[in-house]
């Protein structure tokens, strides 16, 4: 036995050794990606891709080569290789991408990009990727490479397809869907206008008109364009036999600016009769808000249509709106709550809340035993204390944490004693991290005295969860008594001995070490504790950015100013200025008016608000700060 | 393209360069930093008498575009070479100086080398050196400390230059029992040993 085993173990070895043997074989004569040159690296991938190969490391580095690699790219297309031209149709697509960024970041970044681009430099290379726009049969990634590394030329092309009696809709609708998407995401810097011209001819093109698919494809074009002088084409699509093109016509007008819901749509929404078409109708009308026109309308298809799709639809179009109908078409649902029609009206209701519905909301209350979870957030928005007893009912016997939290949220609103008692009672006794974390936000924020010291308890118990102890601590700055600031006072003395109890091996230099002195200083400035001001400038000096920005984020919860925030405002860090921008708004608005708009002016600052790199709505935070009312259409 | 037929060169050597000499080190973030997210690679070579650290830092393009705002002195919307030069020269003194490199327990101070080079994805490679002043023959266990990544941390990737026979090299060791790793588990400390012939 025991010399088979031998002999299974000697056969693995040598297999093993074959194996590393083998590899190595193969690492050695395989140069590493970035030595070879860009043309070598293009030849490799294709080499690879054709094996149907792994071409990671390859393509890694072809993305560092930027518009170089797509340049080789282009030298290495053939009309005969169709499978090598794919990967090629890739390889440029992903490089065009780069047409999006700022041309001063193409400058320093990529040269060769910026040349491509604004020179006519490369204007063959862009003919030479067009071209392929005349085959039969296109690479999938050829839409992408033609509208970002050939845009020019194949704007010449739907020219031309426009122009012809037999244009092909089947490329065209590639071309449209992917270049409809380039533009709603801000990434179209060059072309937008002469894309408007193209679509302006296309709306002319009989063949293109005819077939449904294409003018559908078409419509949804100018709604990701927002082509406005398309107008009178998607009125008249209103009216066209296909259901999907009436249905794309009825978004495409959301998206032409158009200040009050167009007559043409108003009187569409009471004559359709399609659910599918009527659903997008509905759906359409909460693109103007505050208009009442468009409320009547739905409150009109409301009565006129029983079908549940297009009554859902239109309760969550009514949820954000300051329709004067609003009241009753939410009321409308819960008359006629069948088929989810009674959800999506609670759901509208948590949105934005109607006092006057708090009787319907308590009539509902005794039909369910169970938590029913649209109907806590609708009770939670009324703010009403009357609420709070059937609330508590179910938040003892719920044992679900995700309806527990949403229970003492809503709790939260509803405030009042009976409240605030049951909050203090759980926060004693609760066991869940994630609840306990929110029981003491809350006490903080509702200002429940009877917490102060379960809190001090919580934030200096060295085996309560560290998010748990930072909240208390955070919360215990709500309150201004003796109590509260000897505890704030002495964890700050003896923080780091605290905190070396709870972290094993942690130091100063720890990130947990950084948030809890911020946090404790920012709870000390909360309660207007003069010495704290020194002390957050200090850790905000020294602090890692995660740190800073907690400190700017706690300095707009509670709307202090302080000198954290002239900083932040000159901070290159993106999280830093956005915070710092809101915290300046929240704070002294007038004061720091004058920087926010020289801010908001600087040339890059206006490039990133104009790009596709805005994630997290600096305009509105720019908006909030300088008090400007949002452009609602 | 290198290429050998011999038998110690097509199996022993790449086997050697696998197992020491290639070595390749990634350690996944422990937390996710609120901030624009930032990729390191780094090479480190001996080159004459002093240690090369070749550093590139990448960063997003919202990232980028802020440093631009930064590097705009005079608010035009465009870069002149002057207002590039200054703001990577500033940066790259910055990062040298939190660039914490040790030799056998010494300090040793790290410099800027060259100018910075810019790539496609938004990456930024600096290169940074420190004289090694003679180091005696042996094994000389070394240290670098990244605290730009105590700031900013993420994910990175450590190698050393290729060994070459008769020449001083670097050796990288995992650091699992490094007490900065273990404090602060996104900054980046890598162990090695620099050997003298």
């Amino acid at each position: 036995m025991r010399s088979r085993v031998a002999t299974i173990e000697g056969c693995l070895s040598t297999l093993l050794l074959a194996a590393i043997v083998a590899h190595a074989g193969e690492l050695k004569n395989t140069p590493a990606p970035e030595e070879l040159s860009t043309r070598e690296l293009i030849a490799a991938i294709v080499e690879r891709g054709e094996r149907g190969e792994w071409t990671g490391d390859l393509s890694a580095q072809a993305a560092l080569r930027g518009m170089s690699g797509a340049l080789e790219c282009v030298a290495a297309l053939k009309s005969d290789a169709p499978r090598q031209n794919e990967i090629l149709f890739d390889l440029i697509a992903r490089a065009g991408r780069s047409r999006r960024s700022n041309p001063e970041l193409l400058k320093l970044y990529d040269p060769v990009a910026y040349d491509y681009f604004y020179t006519d430099k490369y204007a063959a290379q862009q003919q030479r990727i067009a071209a392929a726009l005349e085959q039969d049969a296109w690479p999938r990634a050829l839409p992408d490479a033609a509208l970002r590394a050939a845009p020019g030329p194949t704007l010449a092309w739907l020219r031309k397809q426009a122009a012809s009696s037999e244009p092909n809709l089947e490329h065209l609708r590639l071309i449209f869907q992917q270049w409809g998407v380039w533009i709603r995401f801000h990434n179209e810097r060059q072309f937008s206008v002469d894309v408007y011209a193209a679509i302006g001819a296309f709306v002319k093109n009989a063949p293109m008109v005819a077939q449904p698919e294409s003018r559908a494809a078409l419509l949804h074009f100018i709604r990701d364009t927002s082509a406005i002088h398309a107008r009178n084409f998607v009125l008249e699509s209103l009216r066209h036999e296909s259901s999907a093109v009436r249905a794309e016509a009825c978004m495409a007008l959301t998206a032409l600016g158009e200040k009050a819901p167009p007559a043409e749509l108003l009187a569409f929404a009471q004559k359709e009769i399609d659910p599918t078409v009527l659903a997008k109708c509905a759906s359409a009308m909460q693109a103007w808000p505050h208009d009442p026109a468009a409320g009547e309308a739905e409150l009109k298809l409301f009565d006129r249509i029983d079908d549940p799709k297009v009554r859902r639809e239109i309760m969550h179009s009514v949820a954000d709106t300051c329709w004067p109908q609003r009241r009753e078409i939410i009321q409308r649902g819960f008359q006629n709550p069948d088929h989810g029609v009674l959800g999506a009206a609670l759901q509208a209701l948590a949105k934005k809340s109607i006092p006057e519905m708090l009787p319907q909301l308590f009539e509902l209350l005794e039909k369910y035993d169970t938590t029913p979870p649209l109907l806590v957030d609708a009770l939670g928005t009324l703010a009403d204390s009357r609420a709070a007893p059937r609330l508590i009912h179910w938040l003892k016997t719920e044992s679900n944490p995700a309806l527990k939290l949403k229970l003492i949220l809503a709790l939260e609103k509803t405030g009042g004693d009976q409240a605030a008692a049951a909050l203090a009672e759980m926060l004693r006794s609760e066991t869940s991290p994630l609840l306990a974390e929110h029981l003491a936000g809350i006490a903080g924020r509702a200002r429940i005295e009877s917490v102060v010291p379960t809190l001090i308890a919580l934030a200096t118990d060295a085996t309560a969860p560290m998010t748990v102890r930072l909240q208390s601590i955070w919360s215990l700055g709500c309150f201004d008594n003796a109590s509260a600031r000897d505890a704030l006072r002495g964890m700050s003395a003896n923080l780091e001995r605290s905190l070396s109890e709870t972290q094993k091996g942690a130091t100063p230099k720890s990130p947990e070490f950084d948030a809890t002195r911020a946090l404790v200083a920012m709870a000390r400035l909360r309660m207007k504790d003069a010495v704290a001001d020194d002390e957050v400038m200090r850790l905000y000096e020294h602090g890692t950015p995660a740190a800073q920005l907690s400190i700017l984020m706690a300095l707009t919860e509670i709307k202090r100013d302080h000198p954290a925030i002239a900083k932040g405002l000159e901070s290159q860090d993106f999280a830093l200025m956005r915070a710092a921008i809101a915290a300046a708004g929240a704070a002294a608005p007038e004061k720091y008016r004058a920087q926010l708009l020289d801010l908001e002016r600087a040339p890059f600052i206006q490039a990133l608000l104009e790009s596709s790199l805005d994630t997290v709505e600096l305009e509105h935070v720019f908006n909030k700060a300088l008090q400007r009312p949002e452009d609602t259409h | 393209m290198k290429t050998s037929t011999g038998f110690l060169h097509t199996v022993l050597a790449p086997l050697i360069g696998v197992s020491i000499v290639f070595a390749f080190i990634t350690r996944p973030t422990a937390h996710e930093s609120p901030v624009d997210h930032v990729e390191r690679s780094l090479r480190l070579s001996i080159a004459g008498d002093k240690i090369v650290v070749s550093y590139r830092l990448q960063i997003t393009e919202r990232a980028a575009l802020l440093q631009l705002h930064r590097m705009d002195t005079d608010q035009n919307g465009t870069i002149s070479d002057k207002e590039r030069d200054t703001f990577f020269n500033s940066f790259s003194a910055q990062l040298a100086a939190q660039l914490k490199l040790e030799i056998d327990g010494r300090a040793i101070e790290m410099k800027p080398a060259a100018p910075v080079k810019l790539d496609a994805e938004f990456g930024q490679t600096y290169v940074f050196a420190a004289a090694l002043n003679s180091l005696g023959a042996g094994k000389h266990a070394g240290n670098l400390l990244d605290e730009y990544s105590r700031a900013y941390p993420g994910a990175y990737r450590v190698r050393a230059e290729e060994r070459k026979i008769g020449v001083a090299q670097i050796q990288l060791r995992m650091n699992k029992d490094n007490p900065a790793a273990q404090e602060h588990p996104g900054m980046m400390t890598i162990d090695f040993d620099v050997i003298q012939p």
